[in-house]
């Protein structure tokens, strides 16, 4: 060993030892490589099989299943798609508005914020800080926010429902902190001695100097956007409102929790509907595919999903459960568990 | 220097004038939601409004302890959230140290690759897994099939759902945590692994020694966070995929699709506002109890 590392102390770069490195050996990196290679491949394996069934015909999925080689292949799911392409480019166009306008109006928010928060010297720095993370431990949970959001902010069918909500999110003003409180405070100490405000030292100094983690959070504010379907879920009814989530959800019935009319005139609309395609597909052999919005989602692929089993669930299940129950009985008697 | 009276034009006016856009945002969205809990002690009446209802005290909280779901849901949400945590941790921790192992190259293809599934809404993740899991035409019983075995109806089977819903969390959620660590490992000073090496550490040792004890403080930071979350449950994951069927409820309900169904379909606004102030309660005590714990082990790695 002495010998050894005299010699490394001697020409550190070539004569690093590495005694009993069993682990720098070929075989060893072998392995880690293999092992890699398999931990991809079953992430991967998923959308494979995917988007192989978009391009399989639908008599071979409903013959054979779902495979990764398809007995014929077919683009029959890509054209239903651009048959009627239109509720699909709404829905891409409702979410590129949001994505870009959440996006823009979050960043400024959280590097406002996370800049206030960066500042020691600010008189209330420690109560500020306080009242934006206590947020993150405690919350009044899902009923209060929906009362206020639909009965007091009035948000409803409002695609600012699906905005607001995402703006500013502890976490990131965490994040942001963070990195704005390297900013060297000479700096700051150096322009407030050359008179400029506090105002605009952050549009004008702060703000350029955070671009690297602006462009890392906004892709993050913007990915949550993009992939946002809770707060759409709860607050959009209207079709011509729906995000790209939303219409792709696999029951895309919305929620109408306080009008139960309404409620009860889907449920019944819904069962007509299921009735009528299960009574297509053992016509013809094709499942039926009305306007359901559901058809439009970001991988067409996933039309493929729809018929047989799930739709079979839903007429068993819609009726006997409480989801399905969702008529009249049900609706107005309270004190009923969900179960 | 302070000029009273003008207080807009100070330092300390001017940084409130940029802290209340995110004030507003926070009252509005957090704060004045929690005075809404009231509505978990109050018959609530639409028409009567949250103040106008009447008060009946706890009584919605004994209506929801009192039936097995608050039991079942309870207990799921919790039971699922350890073993996400604990699954999700150790293998993104093994993960994120063995990657460090690869070349440049390859660390970009796999981190890319496993990343993949977090850009995916669990809408979406939702039809994959019903290509597999679809009783008639899914890839895994076409796959039993092939060998001969009988197909699985997986939607009828509680007994299934633990494992099903752990792999696929697991599958969505660990190329986010692997790059986190990676990042963590990244910023390890590599003097420490030049002086390991010098003294004839091998690569075991040096992870163990080195990356995992340097690690802790990133570790516990998340773990506190992952705790405290560990009441709420992820509705997406529970929701869409077992495509909330009704018969594997016992496997797969937990508190947040409980609230929403219980909010959703019979319309019992005042129990599901007790079942989340019930939540968010019990949610606290555990992040101060997780802080509280490791700052007993370690005072350095706490929060605050």
């Amino acid at each position: 060993m002495s010998t050894l590392q005299a010699s490394a102390g001697a020409a550190p770069e070539v004569a690093v030892p590495r005694s009993r490195a069993l682990d720098s050996r070929p075989v060893y990196r072998w392995l880690i490589n293999t092992l890699f290679i398999l931990v991809s491949a079953c992430i991967f394996v998923p959308f494979l099989l995917v988007v192989v069934s978009s391009f399989s015909s639908e008599d071979s999925i409903l013959s054979h299943g779902y495979r990764f080689i398809p007995e014929r292949w077919s683009l029959g799911a890509y054209r239903l798609v651009f048959q009627s392409p239109k509720i699909l480019l709404r829905a891409y166009g409702v979410t590129t508005f949001v994505t870009v306008v959440g996006t823009a109006a979050g960043l400024l928010l959280t590097a406002m914020t996370g800049w206030v928060l960066s500042r020691s010297d600010y008189r209330f720095n420690r109560q500020a800080t306080f009242y934006v993370f206590f947020t993150m431990l405690f919350g009044g949970g899902l009923v209060p926010f929906y009362i206020l959001m639909t009965q007091y902010l009035h948000l409803k069918d409002s695609l600012l429902a699906v905005i607001i909500p995402g703006l500013l999110s502890p976490f990131h003003i965490m994040v942001m902190k963070g990195f704005l409180s390297k900013i060297p405070f000479e700096m700051i100490e150096s322009a407030k001695v050359d008179g400029s405000s506090e105002m605009r030292i952050f549009f004008t100094m702060v703000l350029p100097l955070s671009t690297p983690a602006l462009t890392t959070l906004g892709l993050t504010i913007a990915f949550n956007y993009w992939n946002e379907w809770f707060n759409a879920m709860l607050f959009i009814d209207k079709p011509n409102l729906a995000t790209l989530q939303l219409a792709a959800r696999p029951d895309a019935q919305h929620d109408r929790i306080f009008d139960r009319q309404h409620r009860v005139r889907q449920a019944a609309r819904h069962r007509r509907r299921a009735a009528a395609e299960v009574q297509r597909t053992d016509g013809d052999g094709h499942p039926g595919r009305g306007a359901d919005a559901l058809h439009l989602s970001v991988f067409p692929a996933l039309l493929r999903l729809r018929p047989d089993a799930r739709l079979a669930q839903r007429l068993t299940f819609r009726n006997g459960n409480p989801r399905g129950g969702t008529g009249p009985k049900n609706a107005c008697s309270r004190r009923r568990r969900p179960t | 220097m302070k000029r009273r009276g003008s207080f807009l034009r100070g330092k300390n006016g001017e940084l409130s004038v940029l802290f209340l856009p995110g004030f507003l945002f926070f009252l509005v969205m957090s704060y004045i939601p929690m005075v809404g809990i009231v509505i978990a002690f109050k018959d609530y009446n639409l028409r009567k409004g949250i103040f106008g209802s009447e008060w009946v005290g706890f009584d919605n909280l004994k209506f929801f302890f009192a039936s097995d779901t608050a039991w079942r849901v309870t207990r799921n949400t919790i039971l699922y959230s350890f073993s996400y945590i604990v699954l999700t941790l150790i293998v993104s921790l093994a993960l994120a140290i063995l990657l460090n192992e690869l070349t440049r190259r390859w660390i970009k293809i796999h981190q890319t690759i496993m990343f993949l599934p977090y850009f995916l809404s669990w809408v979406l993740v939702s039809y994959i897994s019903n290509a597999f899991l679809d009783h008639q035409n899914g890839f895994l019983n076409a796959l039993l099939k092939g060998v001969g075995m009988q197909p699985v109806e997986w939607y009828f089977g509680a007994q299934y759902w633990p494992i099903i819903l752990n792999l696929v969390h697991l599958w969505k959620a660990v190329g986010f945590n692997v790059l986190l660590y990676y990042a963590g490992i990244m910023g390890i000073d590599q003097s420490y692994y030049e002086a390991a090496r010098i003294d004839g550490a091998n690569k075991l040792q040096m992870a163990l020694k080195i990356t995992i004890p340097l690690l802790a403080p990133l570790v516990t930071i998340l773990l506190i966070l992952s705790i405290g979350g560990m009441f709420r449950g992820d509705f997406g994951l529970h929701y869409f995929i077992p495509n909330n069927t009704g018969l594997i409820y016992s496997t797969t309900d937990i508190i947040d699709t409980y609230v929403f169904r219980a909010l959703r379909t019979i319309g019992d606004i005042s129990m599901s506002a007790a079942v989340g102030f019930f939540q968010s309660v019990v949610g606290l005590v555990l992040v101060l109890a997780a802080n509280m714990a490791v700052r007993k082990l370690n005072e350095e790695n706490s929060l605050w």
